[in-house]
């Protein structure tokens, strides 16, 4: 296959493979500091959660 | 004396004797820049600027584009140096609420599918005989986002940023007008009726404040390049989040982001040079730019019904239209088309939340593209 082509494979499974994979790895670390940092009514009422 | 006169009236009228074909064309096609922005209201505050850098780049001797001109100050400062894209998405990071994202992280890989057009795309260039750097130039409109696609093409294929950065912005101000038909027709009336819970609010402030130097860490160590756009978007997120720095937030959503979007636009009509712009390859560019942003949205639809099917009926597929980076057009397009059907059907939030994702989506894929680029001896 042309070179060119080749390159273009790589990066078109790369790119489609990697943009998915990573964005589900987001997911992850959003769901562990979603358990990490927990919603709490009565604090983010008061203003108690800034940093 | 008379004599002197005679010149001094020749170079008032030198301009004329100069004037091409092509610079009548392109300053037609400037006005039809300024006609959309200023009658249609697309995208206004790119295409004014822009058509009147077409006007002024084509305006024979005027030298604005010349070595010293005007214009080129601009583009060489803030466009070949990519400054220009990075500080916008300061002030995109600013505006942006990821609420609706945090609240429902699965809807994020929505963003990722809103991001394969930027990969068939490329493919379709090459085999229409577009070198490897041109096509990623191309293919990158399908990002549905103008600075990520100035950054890309102002690295790789310069030459082709004016009709690259024309086809980004007119079709992401188009997309309320693109996807609708492709919307209706992947989906049948019974899915694009299915209502979804609508999310708790489970936010806390530290979670918001958190999110943004997480992705940053996580997404810059898989693709490094990608690091000044996702870098400064998320910046400008922390800075809105923290609530610490009004100020630079106020000044990142306003005035910096106000003068960088003049200067671009003037950058980008300036780079509307007749002799370089009217060539057939234009014509295919934006061609190729429609279907990219077109095949993003099949993607993203096909995907949300994919997680549809997976959630047994719990997703409704039209979100994933919405996994492209136009913020939040995309996303009022998918809340208006879901009342379309059940005019009770509340989708917006989540379409909120795919559309964030296909902005961090879209970053990561051109980060990725160029992390590959350079790991293959190409970048």
């Amino acid at each position: 296959m042309d070179e060119k082509y080749t390159y273009g494979l790589v990066i078109t499974v790369m790119g489609m493979g990697g943009t998915l994979v990573s964005l589900w790895f987001i997911t992850l670390v959003i769901g562990f500091l979603k358990k990490l940092l927990p919603y709490r009514e009565e604090q983010e009422k008061n203003g108690k959660e800034a940093v | 004396m008379l004599e002197m006169i005679q010149h001094g009236v020749l170079s008032l009228f030198m301009g004329f004797g100069a004037f091409t074909v092509e610079n009548g064309i392109m300053i037609l096609a400037g006005c039809g820049l300024l006609f959309l922005g200023i009658k249609k209201g697309y995208e206004p505050l790119l295409l004014v600027p822009i058509g009147f850098g077409a006007i002024l780049v084509n305006i024979p001797l005027a030298g604005m584009m010349d070595e010293g001109g005007l214009l080129r100050h601009f583009y060489d400062f803030g466009v070949m140096n990519e400054v220009f894209p990075c500080l916008i998405f300061i002030g995109i990071g600013a505006m942006t609420d990821f609420a609706p994202l945090l609240e429902n992280p699965r809807i994020l890989l929505l963003g990722a599918a809103g991001q394969f057009g930027i990969f068939l795309t490329l493919l379709l260039a090459m085999g229409l005989g577009f070198n490897l750097l041109d096509s990623v130039a191309i293919g990158i409109i399908g990002a549905c986002d103008g600075p990520t696609s100035i950054y890309v093409t102002s690295k790789y294929a310069p030459h082709l940023l004016g009709a690259v950065s024309v086809a980004a912005y007119s079709y992401m101000s188009l997309v309320p007008l693109i996807q609708p038909p492709i919307m209706r027709f992947l989906t049948t009336e019974k899915e694009r009726k299915v209502r979804m819970e609508y999310p708790s609010r489970s936010v806390s402030r530290n979670l918001k404040i958190v999110f943004p130097i997480a992705v940053t860490v996580v997404t810059c160590l898989i693709a490094p390049m990608g690091t000044p756009l996702m870098g400064m978007l998320m910046l400008g997120n922390l800075m809105k989040e923290c609530g610490v720095v009004p100020r630079l937030t106020k000044a990142s959503e306003n005035e910096i982001a106000n003068i960088v979007t003049l200067l671009l636009g003037l950058s980008i009509g300036a780079t509307m040079d007749g002799a370089a712009f009217l060539r057939g390859q234009t014509l295919l560019i934006l061609g190729l730019g429609l279907i990219a942003i077109c095949l993003d949205t099949v993607m993203g639809v096909l995907f949300g019904k994919l997680m549809c099917w997976l959630t047994g009926g719990k997703v409704n597929p039209l979100i994933g239209a919405a996994g492209i980076s136009a913020y939040p057009m995309a996303a009022r397009v998918v809340q208006s088309e879901g009342r379309r059907y059940d005019t009770n059907n509340w989708l917006l939030m989540h379409a909120m939340g795919a559309n964030t994702g296909g902005q961090v989506g879209s970053i990561m894929a051109a980060g990725i593209m160029l992390s590959v680029l350079k790991g293959l001896g190409l970048g």
